[in-house]
């Protein structure tokens, strides 16, 4: 017996020495490499997950919402570890009105992940989470949501998948209304589970800033019925409206036709995305001659009773300038060449001025520059002036009844308002109110220079009414005395103008006495009739009808009694 | 006769190791499942209550084996084997395949060649002690118990169990050795058969990705073959000499293949650290010590091969198991005993236990001469206990 008790020892020493191996083993890995492997390990565990911010919102004046985000679900299934695939795909094929075999072929699939749907509504989306079928995952993410679809488009912009804004407003304020995003930093199981007890840091995203836009939404909606309405009557290529509250620059109503819908930018013609009542320029005609007629009286050059020789032609820098019908107007007054838009009576004033003050008037307006309105991508126009090599001395005469100047149609209005404020040149501003998570801030109109005298403001001012009621303009509002003029603008094309095609516009604000809203209408291109006075007047005085209703603006009688 | 037999004088410090790697055990598959039993039934006790269910068939069948006088069971070693084998090549046939093997029967409850491993141990402690010194001759000891292991375990390699097959083999050979084997004997079938199991493995692509990836555990293939032993070293690895404290493993959140099964020690490992895996193999080695002292002072052969055969057939696993996890052997899917989750590991596990216990019971008391326990054995044997032999010849004498 002593030798099965040295056979056991044996044995046993065998055991012993294999034991002491792998307490060897543990030694080299749990002590030795223990730092390694704790580095491999949070490398493998390691998750970091970046938690979108919800962008900021977009309201318009009286609270009605114009941008939002909107939770929607993407739906997909781990094939692998769906029990039952066929009930699974009976509801889904249900609920989110699929082909029950597409699904099914999806679900069985030997794929390790396959997607369902995407883009689907919040219930839709709760409604699966609710059921808890292992193996079906429902992704949350936003979407941006324009309740009004088409509505304001150009103004708002869009915001693409990544969750940056372009164009508009969304373009402009992107930074502000993208927010901070959160930080889930934590530890996962390969499947995607958080460990409960791994290290976690959780940062929260901070939303973005919320916009109050000087907007009204029934104005809005207004100017783009009557400019869909205006662009399909007239022909036209295409047209804008801009509507300002003159007194402290802010736009009320700003619209493009044609326009797209921002919920579904994808599918859109790109060519759409850009504004063309900020970013395009275009000549604005005898529009401008309210321009050049300003800084006639400001500088003193002309009174309104000031009368001038029209003999149908003059030459101007080597240039000669013809009235719109060709025919020679004798003697007028002021009123009389606003009233039948002649240029050879505003180049007069032009040349009378001089080169050195026509053109700081003209700047003084603020053409050339940008208006620096909250929009994205504003163009700043085309200015010559006499310091450019390109400048010509004819360009004086031409100039003064806005040829051979281009000018965005924000710059137009933002002008013309000057006049209808007392002269004092204002910043065009959409955003009213700016709410943040711990601030609110009220946007204050903001002056950016005089650009004629309040005097000159108020005798170009009743110039321009009573050069329109004699005229008999399409643009009067019955009750109302509208200051204004039309434009016709020929269209430069290589060598010259062409032949037919105008840019029709016309400007005009009103009540005179008490400008409480301005409105600029451009139509492109209208076929019906090139004048601005047949296709733009009206579409400025149907919209104009409308406006002193939606604004509460009282007809003169009334604001006469007033006094 | 001055020999005295203490009946009832059970081993209470090997008890009391059971007893601890069994509430270790437990307390290792409760965290290592309820996220699992969360995530694919719903309840975190899923696993720990069917652990629960094993352990009380396990306790009841410890019970039993303790209990029965340990002789009764050399009685049946024979049929016992033949159902053994009867089972083994039945699953062949209708077995489940599961896990890419072939060694489940009734539907994956059972597993015939865990609960056949004590079967084989009883019969080779019984057929082992029936030759008495005659094992050293090649014929009459060697060539018919190579035949009989090559059978069985040829079986067991059938189903793709090579790792159940290395243990049975191994711990035959032990028991082989310690019956008396010639030495060089002995050497010479350990070295045939770790020839055999080499050319197995080589011949087996997926058995010999387990070695590449066994050779360079870190870098081979770390999202193929070598991703699990990768996975289980990072757990160990991560538990540094404390542990991230019980429940804290992260591994177990799916990064590990059958964290609760055969890599239930990374687990360990990880949450309990150096000390904590050390602490375990220390259990197994003092339960390796009782068992050989119960087999050096169990009252015959029958008993004391047995008993050995016992101890060796748990700590052999349980080396294989924690060599496999420390990286130390190539991957080969063997349980932790006592601690892994699964039924027949633990009833099997609770089962041999038990019977060590009941050999324990009849041990001669230490101050005994060997003389006299030498008598003692040829009593028992001539009186009651015929050897039985699956051989005609032995059959032909015995008319």
């Amino acid at each position: 017996m002593e030798e099965l008790k040295y056979r056991i020892y044996a044995v046993l020493a065998v055991m012993c020495a294999s034991g002491l191996v792998l307490v060897g083993q543990l030694v080299r890995w749990q002590i030795i490499q223990h730092n390694a492997f704790v580095e491999i390990a949070t490398a493998e565990h390691r998750d970091e997950l970046v938690i979108a911010p919800r962008r900021g919102e977009m309201r318009d004046q009286s609270g009605y919402l114009l941008a939002t985000d909107v939770m929607q679900y993407n739906i997909s299934a781990s094939p692998k570890i769906i029990s039952d695939p066929y009930s699974t795909a009976d509801r889904l094929a249900n609920l989110l009105n699929l082909s029950r075999d597409e699904l099914l072929n999806k679900l069985t699939s030997k794929d390790l992940w396959v997607p369902i749907a995407n883009n689907v509504s919040q219930p839709i989306g709760e409604t699966i989470m609710k059921w808890d079928i292992v193996g079906l995952k429902a992704d949350v993410r936003t979407k941006r949501m324009y309740p009004e679809g088409n509505v304001a488009s150009h103004l708002l912009g869009f915001v693409n998948e990544n969750g940056y804004g372009f164009y508009g407003l969304e373009g402009y304020y992107d930074g502000m209304l993208r927010g901070k995003p959160g930080l889930q930093k934590g530890e996962r199981s390969p499947f995607g589970e958080v460990i409960p007890w791994g290290i976690s840091n959780f940062i929260p995203p901070s939303s973005g800033t919320t916009l109050h836009v000087t907007i009204r939404r029934n104005v809005q909606y207004l100017i783009e019925a009557e400019l869909q309405k205006a662009v399909q009557t007239y022909q036209a290529k295409r047209g804008s409206v801009i509507v300002l509250e003159p007194k402290t620059g802010a736009v009320l109503g700003i619209a493009s036709y044609p326009n797209y819908d921002p919920n579904n930018y994808g599918t859109s013609d790109e060519n759409l995305f850009v504004d063309p009542s900020v970013s395009d320029q275009y000549e604005p005609g005898s529009v401008f001659k309210i321009v050049t007629m300003a800084a006639g009286l400001d500088a003193n050059v002309i009174v309104p009773e000031t009368t001038i020789y029209d003999g149908g032609s003059i030459e101007v820098g080597g240039r000669v300038i013809y009235d719109w019908d060709r025919k020679a107007h004798g003697t007028v007054d002021m009123t009389t060449i606003m009233a039948q838009s002649l240029n050879v009576g505003i180049a007069q004033i032009a040349v009378a001025l001089g080169k050195d003050r026509f053109y700081t008037y003209i700047k003084r307006f603020g053409f050339g520059r940008l208006t620096e309105i909250d929009l994205s991508g504003e163009g700043p126009g085309t200015l010559k002036t006499p310091k450019d090599a390109t400048w010509h001395e004819s360009d004086i005469g031409a100039n003064s009844f806005g040829q051979g100047i281009a000018v965005t149609p924000m710059q137009m209005a933002n002008s013309v308002a000057a006049v209808a404020n007392d002269g004092l040149l204002m910043k065009p501003h959409l955003v009213k109110r700016i709410v943040d998570s711990d601030r609110e801030v009220e946007v204050k109109p903001m002056i950016v220079r005089r650009a004629v005298s309040e005097k000159t403001a108020h005798t170009l001012t009743d110039l321009l009414v009573t050069a329109l009621e004699q005229s008999d303009s399409a643009a009067l509002v019955p009750g109302y005395r509208v200051a204004g003029k039309t434009g016709t603008a020929e269209i430069p094309i290589p060598g010259g103008y062409h032949p037919t095609l105008t840019v029709a516009s016309f400007v005009g604000y009103l009540p005179a006495d008490n400008p409480q809203v301005l409105v600029l209408v451009i139509i492109d291109r209208p076929t019906v009739s090139r004048w601005g006075n047949d296709t733009a007047a009206p579409t400025f005085a149907r919209i104009a009808k409308q406006l002193v209703i939606l604004l509460d603006i009282p007809p003169d009688s009334v604001q006469v009694t007033m006094k | 006769m001055t020999t005295k037999i203490r009946n009832f004088n059970l081993d209470y410090i090997l008890l009391l190791v059971i007893v601890a790697l069994l509430i270790i055990g437990l307390m290792m598959i409760y965290s290592a499942t309820f996220a699992l039993g969360y995530t694919l039934h719903n309840q975190p006790t899923y696993y720990f209550i069917r652990q629960l269910l094993w352990l009380g068939i396990g306790l009841l069948a410890m019970l039993v084996f303790a209990r029965v006088e340990y002789h009764t069971w050399r009685r049946f070693s024979v049929p016992l084997m033949a159902v053994t084998i009867t089972l083994m090549v039945v699953v062949l046939f209708v077995g489940d395949i599961r896990f890419g093997g072939q060694r489940w029967l009734f539907n994956g409850s059972v597993q015939p060649s865990e609960l056949s491993k004590l079967a084989i141990i009883i019969y080779i402690a019984d057929w082992l002690s029936s030759k008495g010194k005659k094992i050293q001759d090649v014929n009459y000891g060697l060539m018919p118990f190579a035949i009989l292991l090559g059978v069985v375990a040829g079986l067991i390699v059938l189903q793709q169990d090579l790792g159940t097959a290395i243990l049975v083999v191994l711990t035959s050979l032990a028991m082989f050795f310690v019956a008396g084997g010639n030495l060089t004997q002995t050497a010479i079938s350990a070295l045939f058969g770790g020839v055999t199991f080499a050319v197995l493995i080589s011949q087996s692509p997926y058995r010999w990705a387990r070695v590449t990836a066994f050779l360079d555990p870190l870098n081979s293939d770390p999202l193929g073959k070598g991703y699990q032993i990768r996975q289980i070293l990072i757990a160990l690895g991560s538990g540094g000499l404390t542990g991230m404290g019980l429940g804290a493993s992260r591994q177990k959140f799916g990064y590990i293949p059958a964290s609760h099964t055969d890599g239930i020690f990374a687990i360990l490992g990880e949450e309990l650290g150096f000390i904590g895996c050390v602490m375990l193999i220390g259990l197994f080695a003092l339960l390796a010590y009782r068992g050989a002292r119960i087999a050096m002072s169990a009252p015959d052969s029958f008993g004391a091969i047995l008993a050995f055969g016992i101890t060796c057939s748990l700590v052999i696993q349980a080396i294989v198991n924690i060599g496999v996890v420390t990286a130390s052997l190539p991957f080969t899917g063997v349980t932790l005993p006592f601690i892994s989750f699964g039924g027949s590991s633990l009833i099997t596990s609770m089962a041999s236990a038990g019977l060590l216990l009941a050999v324990s019971r009849r041990t001669v008391s230490e101050n005994q001469s060997s003389e006299g326990k030498d008598h003692e054995i040829n009593h028992l044997r001539g009186r009651h206990w015929g050897p039985r032999l699956p051989r005609l010849s032995r059959r032909a004498s015995v008319k």
